[in-house]
């Protein structure tokens, strides 16, 4: 069987949505990412065989965004690309889908995208004022025509935020930040617990910065309007104190909950493009590999609770390459929410959690916090939902270089009761 | 097989087919003429029969591109000329009077006389292919419409579009030709023929009224208003050298004021009057010339045609950088732009985005388009990304030292193939050599600034630049549409080398004249786009320095920079940046010297007078101004031309008209030489030395004196 590996990738900085990146839609977001990553590894385009794009938020002006995407990069037009989605996963299964295709001897070049404009969540109409307007259309008489007029309230036209529904799984009716505290309860997890974790993203993801440590991943990207340069992700604050986080009121559950925006993953545009490619060819060009994926695996779990999918899905791909948990020698969880990362870490470490969810009969064992998110998660650098795979494959894969380590995993949590996970090893 | 093929259908439309046998465009010719007027006989005798007659071309990318300019030149006398007008007007006046509808299918350069042919027709559909371009430019070769275009396309577009397009000779295309009511309709490609066809069948939707607003514009006062201020705009760009222009408006004031017969004569007695104008010969010579240029760069570079750019490096995105990343984009080339620092490519891509939104602003691309130029150009600070490009052009900081380590690092950075190009205007390609492992893939393309406006490049050679890097070089330079001329590696390549000796000509003139806008005055007379002050702040007094610094190096005496110039660059240097550092403030008849400039100027004139004594103080005419400042440019010229620098006399022609803006109307340089005569220029020259040594004149021009005649004339095929 034909092994991939993943030559390399890059990224653009992860910006807050409705910032600098909102005159950036998708599509140019993706074309930034994806010519870079040609002319940073010399790809010829033509030599690609398909570009697979993880993106969640689709575009309406542009439905299959991962073909328009290729095009726009200089592609040509017979490679063949299409978009995919499994909401947070989306990216990661753009790596894991582009992987199988060369694996299955298909393919030999193919590229990982994931991308995300978050900004552009467009605004959304009620359904019953384009029922109404129809009627409008459809009326004989003038009569008719202003009866129907008069049918249309003020509130038909209140816009309803895309983004927001995007971000509520309709399965439970819960919006995202609702599941995590459904996590906290269940464990316990406090809002000091909350805060500290994420004050360490912030402190881990300012050091990474400074040490340069995310500049080889980091494109430069010059967005319009204006075109002035973005060298680097704007999140992490420099300086976040535990003070300023607790005065942050609870986001979700103002009442009871401990869940604010503070501990939370911003919402974030941005794009990753990765290099999968047959093992022998990437020989051949003499690319030298960052790694390749030895495990990968999608779990299901209660949608009620998603953000403990890392720990189904981590369980499944560690069977999968018969690895223990304690193999792994350095772990990103994506962090969507500072409650459901904790919950994580408890999880592989309670024996009855996983007892009765995995059916194992033992815990799956700790993840040391020295060995998690070393370079800060989503928290500080942001969470632009169809890239973040692509993202925390990457950030591991460079950091196990420089640490010299060979296995790593890197895990997320999906809205809607899924989680990923894909088990990396260096050559 | 002739060139109007006819077959008509089961349905009664006659479909003609223009396709002139053996020749790569349809053109009209005498030959072609008479084979129209035979068709239009079958046609009128078998009237009854036809239902209607489509016209389309049979050559892709062109329908008819206009009247065949090499037996245009033939013509000798002014009856010939007026005679051919007639001919054409007569033709197309039957085709108008057709009983049946005719429609014209237009894909392709619809030209000139070809679209004097359409505008006969009664329908007329244009498809939207780039190629496809509609207009009246025989004003550039300066002549008139002959064809009833001045008073046709009036009638279709109004007054304002028409005089308009018809002085400026401008070409649109489908889009703004069906948005100016010039075509009924514009299509896709592949549509045209069906779309010509139900114009045929079904007639065209009846037209709008026309609102007030339009009968307003064409009542006799407002046009002749019109007419009035388009002359007044026409002379203050042509300062009255080109009689075309001026012809054109008097054509048009005929036809709008007096009437279509009135301008159909007038179009005939103005094609009889231009045809054999000392000015119309000089323009339809460059016409050729700017032809003849790729045979030019064939001769030295015969596979250039065969060379394909998808992928050039570009390395500096100042304003020069990024104007040329911009037009290489604009033709389907990925850039990778580098620069230093992430500040500076953030500058040099706002250039390039200003000048894709001018062109969205200017209706040239669509919006998407413009984006997807833009979206081509890929920006960087490192090194990557150039291993697969075809060419790497260099366009950093005019630093020899600079440049050398630059060409050394691309050398790791790009492909074995890829050729390697220098954008410097200043220093010498043999000074840079030495740093390239193999020198055959080094070669100069020295676009002017600012690259997107200025026509002329020069492709400059070294004797160990091979085939390749020449192919490639010329490839570019005729991808985007420009003019390349092959030039070997001197001081100043061609252009720098010959304008060097006017400029400091100027400088040195600017202290002796009592008013320095007399030498301004001198050069607009001349010929010249624009004086030299007002050159001097195009170009930038540093940049201008600079140059003039390194030619008095190499060449000596003869290139001593002109003091003037030293004191205006330092004076602008402590003004600072801005437009209050410009020399010529102002626009059009506003325009006026820089009172800070007007100072230091009065200083100098005020030393040289003191050191030269009264001689000085003679007043200076403007021919005498234009002599001192021309003469010494025609001896670089025939220095360059025998140290072999160029082949041909006519490409310092072409190169210092496309470059320079030298008075087109007289024909370069040379040509110009050759009209007044090489030894006049010789003895003027031997008498301005005895004051000037500077001046004297060399022997090369001594010798092309002594052949007598037409000197630098050489034996090419140029008609005319």
């Amino acid at each position: 069987m034909a092994r991939a590996v993943i030559v390399g990738g890059v990224r653009s900085p992860f910006v807050r949505a409705g910032d600098q990146l909102r005159f950036t839609p998708t599509p140019e977001l993706g074309r930034l990412v994806t010519q870079e990553l040609l002319m940073r590894y010399d790809v010829k385009p033509e030599s690609i065989d398909e570009l697979v794009c993880g993106n969640v938020g689709t575009p309406p002006d542009a439905t299959n965004v991962g073909r328009v995407i290729s095009l726009l990069s200089g592609i040509p037009k017979e490679v063949i690309a299409h978009t995919i989605s499994r909401n947070c996963a989306s990216g990661m299964d753009s790596v894991t889908q582009a992987v199988e295709h060369v694996e299955s001897g298909r393919f030999k070049k193919v590229i990982a995208l994931g991308v995300e404009s978050m900004s552009s969540a467009p605004l959304l109409f009620p359904k019953q004022m384009s029922e109404k307007l129809l009627n409008t259309t459809k009326a004989k008489t003038t009569m008719q025509r202003l009866q129907a007029f008069s049918k249309l309230r003020v509130s038909d036209f209140t816009p309803q935020i895309g983004l927001v529904m995007g971000l509520t799984d309709p399965v439970s009716g819960l919006i995202m930040g609702k599941t995590a505290e459904k996590v906290a309860r269940k464990f316990g997890i406090t809002r000091d617990d909350q805060d500290e974790y994420a004050l360490r993203s912030h402190e881990k993801a300012v050091a990474a910065l400074e040490a340069g440590r995310l500049a080889r991943e980091t494109m430069t990207i010059y967005p319009a309007p204006k075109n002035d340069p973005i060298t680097q992700d704007i999140g992490p604050r420099k300086g976040q104190s535990i003070k300023s986080l607790s005065k942050l009121k609870p986001y979700f559950d103002p009442k009871y909950g401990s869940v604010t925006v503070g501990n939370a993953c911003m919402v974030t545009d941005g794009a990753c493009a990765l290099l999968i490619m047959d093992e022998e060819l990437a020989k051949a060009e003499g690319y030298q590999p960052i790694g390749r994926i030895r495990s990968f695996a999608y779990a299901g779990c209660d949608p009620a609770t998603m953000g403990l999918g890392p720990v189904y899905a981590t369980h499944k791909a560690l069977q999968q390459s018969g690895m223990q948990l304690s193999d792994i020698q350095l772990t990103e969880i994506n962090e969507a929410f500072a409650a459901q990362v904790i919950g994580c870490l408890r999880g592989f470490e309670s024996k009855s959690f996983c007892q009765e969810e995995l059916g194992t009969s033992e815990a799956l064992g700790s993840i040391d916090p020295e060995r998690l998110n070393v370079n800060g998660g989503a928290i500080a650098l942001g969470h632009p939902v169809g890239a973040t795979g692509n993202r925390i494959t990457l950030t591991l894969l460079h950091e196990m270089e420089r640490r010299n380590l060979d296995v790593g995993l890197a895990t997320l949590c999906v809205g809607g009761g899924l989680g990923g996970a894909v088990i990396v090893e260096r050559n | 097989m002739g060139t109007w093929n006819s077959v008509q259908g089961n349905d009664g439309i006659l479909h003609v087919t223009i396709d002139k046998p053996e020749a790569s465009v349809n053109a009209f010719s005498a030959s072609v003429l008479a084979e129209l007027e035979t068709l239009l006989n079958d046609i009128e005798r078998s009237a009854g029969q036809i239902k209607g007659v489509l016209f389309k071309s049979g050559k892709p990318g062109n329908f008819i591109a206009g009247a065949d300019i090499k037996e245009m030149s033939s013509i000798t006398t002014k009856d010939q000329a007026r005679a051919t007008a007639k001919k054409g007007q007569d033709l197309f006046a039957r085709l108008e009077q057709l009983p049946m509808p005719t429609v014209a299918a237009i894909s392709g350069s619809c030209l000139g006389g070809g679209l004097e042919f359409a505008l006969a027709c009664k329908y007329r559909v244009a498809d939207d292919d780039r190629k496809t371009v509609l207009g009246l430019p025989e004003v550039r070769l300066g002549l008139v419409p002959g064809w009833g275009g001045t008073v046709r396309l009036p009638r279709l577009v109004g007054t304002m579009n028409g005089v308009q397009m018809i002085l400026a000779g401008a070409m649109i295309n489908g889009t703004k030709a069906k948005s100016r009511g010039l075509v009924h309709d514009v299509v896709p490609p592949e549509a045209l023929e069906a779309a010509a066809l139900t114009f045929l069948r079904k007639g065209a939707p009846r037209a709008k009224n026309p609102g007030i607003k339009h009968r307003v514009m064409e009542t006799k006062l407002v046009r002749s208003y019109i007419l009035k201020q388009a002359e007044k705009q026409m002379l203050a760009m042509t300062h009255g050298h080109y009689p075309g222009p001026k012809r054109v408006i008097e054509v048009l004031r005929a036809g709008l004021l007096e009437g279509p017969e009135a301008g159909f004569a007038a179009e005939a007695d103005a094609i009889a009057d231009l045809s054999k104008d000392p000015v119309t010969v000089e323009c339809i010579r460059l016409f050729f010339l700017n032809d003849e240029s790729k045979k030019w760069a064939e001769e030295v570079a015969p596979n250039y045609k065969s060379k394909k750019l998808t992928h050039v490096g570009l390395l500096g995105a100042g304003t020069m950088g990024a104007s040329l990343a911009k037009i290489m984009a604009d033709k389907n080339i990925t850039v990778r732009l580098k620069d230093v620092s992430a500040d500076a490519l953030a500058k040099g891509l706002k250039v390039a985005r200003n000048l894709c939104d001018k062109d969205v602003k200017k209706k040239k691309v669509s919006k998407r388009e413009a984006d997807r130029c833009f979206g081509r150009l890929s920006p960087t600070t490192e090194y990557t990304g150039l291993k697969h490009a075809e060419l790497v052009i260099e366009a950093v900081i005019e630093d020899l030292d600079i440049k050398k380590k630059v060409f050394r690092d691309l050398q790791i950075a790009c492909g074995p193939d890829t050729i390697l190009a220098t954008n410097t205007s200043s220093l010498r390609l043999s000074d840079m050599v030495g740093a390239i492992d193999r020198p055959e893939r080094f070669v100069g393309i020295h676009f002017f600034n600012p690259p997107h406006k200025m026509q002329l490049v020069e492709i400059v050679t070294l004797d160990s630049t091979g085939q390749d890097a020449i192919s490639t070089a010329v490839a570019l330079v005729t991808k985007l549409g420009k003019t390349p001329v092959v030039v070997k590696d001197c001081p100043g390549f061609l252009v720098n080398r010959l304008l060097t000796p006017y400029m400091n000509e100027a400088g040195y003139l600017l202290a002796e004249v009592d008013d320095p806008m007399e030498v301004e005055k001198a050069a607009l007379e001349f010929g010249f786009p624009m004086g030299p002050l007002e050159l001097m702040d195009l170009v930038g007094a540093g940049v201008a320095a600079k140059v003039s610094q390194v030619l008095f190096e190499a060449y000596g005496e003869r290139m001593q920079p002109a003091p003037a110039w030293k004191r205006l660059t330092e004076l602008q240097k402590s003004l600072g940046q801005g437009a209050q550092t410009k020399v010529i403030l102002g626009k059009g008849s506003k325009k006026k010297i820089n009172p800070d400039v007007a100072k230091v100027l009065a200083d100098i004139r005020r030393e040289h007078r003191a050191q030269a004594g009264a001689a000085a103080s003679d007043r200076l005419s403007h021919t005498e101004i234009a002599e001192r400042l021309v003469f010494p440019v025609i001896n670089e010229a025939a220095r360059a031309l025998e140290e072999g620098i160029v082949r041909y006399p006519e490409e310092v022609d072409m190169a210092m008209v496309f470059g320079t803006g030298f008075a087109p109307f007289r024909g370069g340089p040379l040509r110009y030489a050759d009209s007044i005569g090489v030894s006049y220029v010789v003895e003027t020259l031997e008498r301005l030395a005895a004051q000037h040594p500077r001046l004297a004149p060399s022997d090369a021009l001594r010798h092309r004196a002594a052949i007598g005649g037409r000197a630098f004339e050489s034996a090419l095929k140029v008609p005319v």
